[in-house]
């Protein structure tokens, strides 16, 4: 077993190596490519993007609802594992925080970088209409964003006293851990505060992220769009996210667990553990789209049909399979097999189904838009389909860059394993004499 | 004629200048007489023809009512339009009428005329289309803002001073009439004629949501707005009194009456003889538009194809 | 009729005029044109007027001659006028003019002349109209159980009543009138019409105002009787403005939308708010 001082050394934030430093580098270029493409787009208006009166949400809204579905996993490692005292996800919970809180930040840029007029953004809270379900996704966003954050800060108290402690040469830093740790001593009655704090933000996360997912569902299933006038609507965007989710969990801790050497603390068994997991998300997803497709498909009325035929047998059928069978089922049979549940497979097929989830939002979002009730006429020939522009995409690669940039920063500054709860748990003792030599 | 004071002057207008004299023969004249500030003719309740300084008619046309506010719409109003299919052969003059009137600067015309054919044993048709101001307006329930909303008198309009362009509404409208200023809008010079003699600038200063894209706005959301700009002065939407064949009719739900100008009918008359009916009414929208099914058809849906142009609704207009 | 060749000579010349100066096409703006005006006079109830439009041709189509400015005579006899007044026609090329003092009581008929004189735009242009009075009287008889009835007679300025005159009858409406029974009526021999109203209509307080019409008569111009009445069926107001829809202001969401988020709005943020002042508790805490 590894001493107390050896956890702290193991899990504290490093310096970035070279490695960190090119990713840091391409992240930022990508970024400021963005921030200009947005700055053309601000002073040029969205004519810049392939959108049109037909295609009027783009990749920007299935960007958005991807961040919004990563940002779910938070809620599935940190509460409902949490509470259902799963106890082998412990040391997964502060990354799934970590990129609970870069998606839903993301999320938010995204709405703002869609809107035609981020200018007027104060009308939201001037005029804002609580029959709208855009207001709902307004105030459940930012609820949710805040509860991630104190749900990644809490646990943190305790890290931040033990990194101030580790930091002692470097005093500025050691001074702002201490600061961070809100003078935590880990005394009764902190202690007390902060268990009670982690466990009512625990269940408080859960309705709040179904609410969140099940109203971003709802901008789409509120309309009578073929395509998105469904019940199922909320369920399955719920279902979607934890796949999204849990991919992306399995993506970062494979990365972390190869550059940090945690091979001690992210052992195999918890990759074994995270890919039945996502087998099992997979197959309830998946239960969901056949009701989602099949439904429809049977009844068949003239303008689902038609929809339904552009996604099996149409210009978007290509997209549609791919993301089915390469981004779920797929990788579901293969998981099935031990061999792919080890790290680096797992890995593998995680970039997939994560990728995979963010081409099905798109199949969720545009084909819809495409066949409206009334025949597309009278408009350029070209916007009878939707092609996204450079620019377009290079705003849409900045958001999630600049949610992997988060992350990174995160990875940097915070342990990426909660030190504490670690300890904890493997029952080793942090040495007393350091705990209260405080004036 | 004498002059009347002040006072007698307000009440007169306060009485809503309900008269027969602008419904009667439907042109004010701006009569000058000698060493005069510009007046107006109008006739009183009584039957008596006073003269009114044109400044004091401007505000209050006679349908606005004392306390018009472009959020509540004409009081005791309820606008229809009815559109007679037969008549349709695709003139295309209602959709010129109207992309000039509002100065529509993108590719997608407000009112357009779509080919239809509800199967291949029916006959095709040319089908208008327009913002049907539904009474349940499944665009304005979705506005985060209250930038779109719904007046009393039935219309529903577009703040383009208040709209974020989330273009939710544009998501949520089943007929796909809204459409979105992409780029900064090119008009042109935008002259909004005030009526009596009288043309204005726009700018922004002078906008109201009554009158769609004078000017249009970068960013937001643009659609058909009834025209209540004419409605005030008691004339026809422009799309209305265009039509050379008066497919459309348009009128007030409550004095049951609707026109193309040239003749007038009897609203629920009208529906009841000819089988009229609104678009998608399974959806529950209630549109305020009602179709007259393309029966004994005027013309042949075969003279509209010369001018059909399936990826064009508004011409360019060259650059100079 | 005597004025309507008149009428027909001088648009006659004018277009002859017209053809000769331009033989082709379109007229610069720098040229002047030859206004075409059309004079009617119009009767509503005690109210005389000159119905004045004026129009000219642009290349192949008319347009309307805005901004015209015109001046009124009353021609008194062969070769002496009065004139009445100016008139500056609106945008759309029409003006009203009234007329009702320059009419004296038992006239039996009057001629006018409106000129425009040379201006910038236009070159000078005229049109007389002459016509004789009539009285059209109308009344709404409500003493028929079934259905009022209304009853307009036509005479003349002797008090003879004109046989065999078309009049229509309509109902006064926003935008254009709606024509009540059929679309025109016969004056009999004592110049009087019946026309029962069948259709039961409605008017904003049961109002319903009704207009019997001599339309554009080449002998007695437009004369209209307008009879105001209250038998329409009230108006009943429709709008959801004043209810709470969910397509309505923000004040006016219905209950609950209001409440339910509001509710939730509060308890979470309520809890949020412990959970915050809960790590300003932790930061206080003294030495255990």
């Amino acid at each position: 077993m590894k001493s107390f001082e050896q956890l702290t050394d193991d899990l504290a934030p490093r310096k970035f190596g070279l490695y960190g430093k090119i990713w840091i580098g391409f992240l930022l270029v990508i970024i400021i490519g963005a921030i200009y493409a947005y700055y053309l787009q601000f002073t040029k208006g969205l004519e810049i993007t392939g959108m049109n009166d037909y295609s009027l949400w783009g990749i920007y809204i299935s960007n958005f609802v991807f961040f919004v579905a990563i940002s779910l996993v938070g809620s599935l490692v940190t509460a409902i594992l949490r509470l259902s005292g799963v106890n082998w996800a412990t040391p997964l919970t502060r990354i799934s925080e970590i990129i609970a809180v870069a998606a839903i930040i993301m999320a938010g840029l995204t709405i703002i970088i869609d809107m035609g007029r981020p200018d007027r953004i104060y009308n939201l809270f001037l005029h804002g209409r609580l029959q709208s379900p855009i207001v709902w996704d307004v105030i459940v966003v930012t609820t949710y964003l805040t509860i991630s954050l104190l749900l990644l800060f809490f646990p943190l108290l305790p890290d931040f006293r033990i990194l101030s402690k580790k930091f002692k040469s470097d005093k500025r830093r050691s001074k702002l851990y201490k600061k961070l740790s809100l003078n935590w001593r880990g005394n009764d009655k902190q202690k007390s505060i902060y268990k009670w704090s982690i466990r009512t933000l625990s269940v408080l996360i859960i309705p709040v992220a179904f609410g969140i997912h099940t109203v971003t569902a709802w901008l789409f299933a509120a309309t009578y769009r073929p395509g998105w006038d469904s019940s199922n609507f909320g369920p399955y965007f719920i279902a979607g996210a934890f796949v999204a989710g849990t991919g992306g969990v399995i993506c970062v801790m494979y990365l972390l667990r190869k550059f940090r050497h945690l091979e001690y603390y992210l052992t195999d068994y918890h990759f074994d553990r995270m890919a039945k997991l996502l087998v099992l998300l997979i197959l309830v997803y998946l239960y969901f789209n056949v009701n989602e497709y099949l439904v429809p498909a049977l009844k068949n009325t003239t303008k689902e049909s038609e929809h339904l035929k552009a996604l099996f047998f149409g210009e978007e059928s290509f997209l549609f399979y791919a993301v089915i069978f390469g981004g779920l089922i797929i990788p579901a049979c293969a998981l099935i097999f031990k061999q792919m549940r080890k790290p680096l497979p797992l890995f593998l097929i995680s970039v997939i189904v994560v990728i995979g989830a963010w081409w099905k939002r798109y199949v969720i979002v545009v084909p819809t838009l495409l066949h409206p009730f009334l025949p597309v006429q009278g408009v350029p020939k070209n916007w009878h389909h939707y092609s996204p522009t450079h620019l377009e995409w290079l705003i849409t690669w900045g958001t999630l860059a600049g949610a992997m940039l988060i992350i990174t920063l995160l990875v940097r500054y915070v342990p990426v394993i909660p030190i504490h709860e670690t300890a904890e748990e493997k029952g080793i003792a942090e040495p007393k004499n350091d705990t209260n030599n405080e004036k | 004629m004498k002059e009347i004071d002040q006072k007698n002057r307000r009440s007169f207008i306060s009485n809503g200048l309900k008269l027969g004299l602008l419904t009667a023969i439907g042109g004010v004249a701006v009569a000058k007489s000698l060493n005069e500030e510009e007046m107006v003719e109008l006739m009183d309740t009584d039957g008596n023809i006073i003269k009114v300084p044109v400044s004091k008619v401007e505000e209050h046309s006679s349908l606005k009512g004392d306390n018009y506010s472009t959020r509540e719409g004409f009081p005791n109003k309820k606008f229809v339009m009815v559109i007679d299919l037969a008549r349709c052969k695709n003139a295309k003059q209602c959709q010129n009428a109207c992309n000039k009137a509002h100065f529509i600067p993108g590719d997608n015309a407000w009112l357009k005329i779509y080919k239809m054919q509800d199967n291949p044993e029916s006959a095709p048709y040319w089908m208008p289309n327009l913002c049907q101001h539904c009474d349940q307006p499944a665009c304005v329930k979705v506005c985060p803002v209250d930038a779109t909303f719904k007046r009393r008198d039935g219309i529903v309009l577009i703040d383009n001073e208040r709209c974020i362009g989330c273009r939710f509404c544009m998501a949520a409208c089943p007929y796909s009439v809204r459409v979105f200023n992409w780029s900064e809008p090119n008009q042109g010079e935008i002259k909004m004629d005030m009526g009596m003699g009288m043309e204005m600038d726009m700018d922004h200063s002078k906008y109201t949501p009554d009158y769609a894209g004078a000017p249009s706005v970068r960013g937001t959301v643009d659609k058909c707005d009834f025209c209540p700009h004419m409605i005030a002065e008691e004339k026809l939407p422009h799309c209305v009194s265009a039509c050379p064949n008066g497919v459309y009719f348009f009128g007030d739900l409550y004095e049951d009456s609707v026109t193309n100008g040239s003749e007038t009918f009897q609203f629920s008359k009208l529906l009841k003889d000819n089988a009229g009916y609104r678009l998608m009414e399974d959806l529950g929208t209630m549109p305020s538009v009602y179709y007259l099914p393309a029966k004994n058809r005027q013309e042949d849906f075969e003279s509209g194809l010369e001018n059909y142009t399936e990826f064009e609704s508004v011409q360019k207009v060259k650059e100079s | 009729m005597k004025n309507s060749t008149i009428i027909s000579k001088f648009f006659l010349a004018i277009l002859c005029a017209w053809s000769l100066t331009f033989p082709n096409s379109k007229v610069s703006a720098q040229e002047k044109q030859n206004a075409l005006i059309s004079v009617q006079f119009n009767k509503v109830n005690a109210q005389n007027f000159l119905k004045i439009s004026a129009k000219y041709k642009d290349g192949k189509k008319f347009v309307p001659a805005s901004d015209l400015e015109v001046k009124i005579y009353k021609i008194v006899s062969e070769d002496s006028t009065a004139l009445l007044g100016n008139l500056k026609l609106a945008k759309d090329g029409n003006g009203l003019f009234d007329v009702s003092n320059a009419i004296s009581k038992n006239q039996d008929d009057i001629s006018f002349n409106v000129i425009h004189e040379a201006s910038d735009k236009f070159e000078e242009a005229a049109t007389e109209v002459r016509l004789k009075f009539a009285n059209l009287t109308a009344e709404l008889n409500l003493d028929d159980k079934t259905a009022p009835v209304i009853i307009a007679t036509l005479k003349d300025i002797n008090n003879m009543p004109l046989a065999d005159v078309e009049l229509k009858v309509r109902l006064q409406r926003t935008f254009a009138p709606l024509t009540i029974g059929d679309d025109t009526y016969f004056t009999d021999e004592n110049g009087t019409i019946n026309v029962p109203i069948t259709v039961k209509m409605p008017g904003l307080d049961g109002k319903l105002n009704y207009e019997v019409v001599l339309d554009e008569n080449e002998t007695y111009g437009t004369i209209k009787t307008i009879i105001e009445s209250n038998i329409g069926t009230k108006i009943t107001d429709l709008s959801t403005f004043d209810q709470r829809t969910m397509w309505g202001t923000p004040l006016k969401a219905p209950l609950v939308a209001l409440i339910v988020p509001n509710l939730l709005i509060f308890g979470i943020w309520l809890t949020l708010f412990f959970l915050i002042f809960n790590l300003y508790r932790i930061s206080k805490q003294k030495k255990s």
